[in-house]
């Protein structure tokens, strides 16, 4: 139904938000980007589950290490004792030394990368003790990585939603930047 | 002025942005017996109730939500004692518009749903800045018609020149209280400033 406007009156019609909605400013819902986007929530969901797998790969890695260094130093023990039975310890001790035990596959990739972020610092002129300690080196190619795996998740998120994301899981988003390559 | 015609007024501090809008307010009434719902930032308007509402901004510093509400109840969804008031308004005028839709971010939803079906609504939008490069892009190119008041910012008149060729050369040399009125087919002429 149409309603036409008849009012002829000289004093202005001033109406505030309080008028229509009989509620202070405040209590209106949030226009502009709300917090609890179903966007948002989805894909912080999904990164919940990802840092959960993340952080159970890490430590999978780390129990490999220590593993590896146990059936090193057993191996070592090993090869001295069967040296010293056999009176050529120089000579064992030195093939131990220039032919180490190959590394299981996790380790290998672990070590491959800090080797290749020491090489890629000292390319940069940067010394080898400084790019150890900062390992996770942030190149445009990593955040272009996550970047996509957020956008695969969520094609229609927008800039605002992901800045709202990142400001709200920040550690989160500081790990995938360390491992997803 | 005809359903969904855009209009963006464009000058700096004190130039007659103001002055401009209430005489395009009162030329719409005059010609359309239809009234316009003035979005009032700053407390400036005072025109009778016969030729407009005037809707004054509470939260000043945060005014977006007040805005969608505007939107949302008296033009999108509006309903006096229950019942539905359409083609209430012949044009939404913002004042101090970038303080509501800033340019380079995305429209709100109630903003977005006007801007884009305004037809339907059967209403006209009036956008005043002060700035031109302050202006939302999806407002200022859309524009039938934009009046321009003079600009000194050299970004304000590298965009100005992307509108119509040696527009910028235009509103440069405007002097006080003039203003350039560009038409749909972006032509332009240099206005005198208008009767007080």
């Amino acid at each position: 139904m149409v309603i036409e406007e008849t009012q002829t009156t000289i004093t202005p019609e001033i109406v505030t938000v309080d008028d229509l909605i009989g509620q202070p400013a405040e209590a209106v819902p949030a226009a502009s980007l709300p917090s609890g986007s179903p966007n948002v929530d989805k894909l912080e969901q999904w990164i919940r589950i990802l840092d959960k797998g993340l952080s159970i790969a890490d430590r999978g890695i780390t129990i490999l290490g220590k593993a590896d260094n146990i059936v090193r130093n057993l191996t070592e023990v090993i090869m001295k004792n069967n040296s010293q039975q056999q009176q050529q310890p120089q000579q064992v001790l030195y093939q131990v030394q220039q032919q180490p035990q190959p590394m299981p596959a996790a380790v290998e990739r672990v070590a491959d990368a800090e080797n290749h972020q020491v090489q890629q610092a000292a390319a940069e002129g940067v010394p080898a003790a400084e790019a150890d300690q900062g390992k996770q080196l942030i190149t445009a190619e990593r955040i272009s990585s996550v970047l996509s795996m957020l956008l695969n998740q969520c094609p229609t998120m927008t800039v605002s939603e992901l800045k709202e994301l990142i400001d709200r899981n920040p550690d989160t988003i500081n790990t995938m930047l360390q491992f997803i390559k | 002025m005809r359903e969904d015609q855009r209009i963006t007024i464009v000058g700096l501090q004190g130039s007659g942005k103001t002055e401009l809008t209430k005489k395009i307010v009162q030329d719409i009434y005059n010609s359309t017996g239809r009234r316009c719902l003035i979005v009032d930032l700053m407390d400036e308007y005072d025109l009778p109730a016969s030729v407009a509402t005037i809707c004054r901004i509470k939260n000043k510093a945060q005014p977006v939500n007040e805005l969608e509400t505007i939107i949302q109840k008296l033009i999108i969804n509006p309903c006096h004692k229950g019942v539905s008031i359409k083609k209430r308004y012949a044009a939404l005028v913002i004042d101090e518009t970038p303080q509501y839709w800033r340019s380079g971010h995305p429209l709100p939803p109630c903003a977005a749903l006007l801007n884009h079906t305004m037809r339907h609504y059967n209403i006209g939008l009036i956008c005043i800045s002060r700035r031109f490069v302050q202006m939302h892009v999806d407002i200022a190119e859309l524009s039938h018609e934009l009046y321009i008041f003079r600009q000194t910012g050299a970004n304000d008149l590298k965009r100005l020149s992307g509108i119509a060729a040696g527009l910028d050369d235009a509103v440069r040399q405007l002097q006080k209280y003039q203003y350039v009125h560009v038409d749909e087919e972006r032509n332009f002429r240099i206005c005198d400033p208008i009767p007080l």
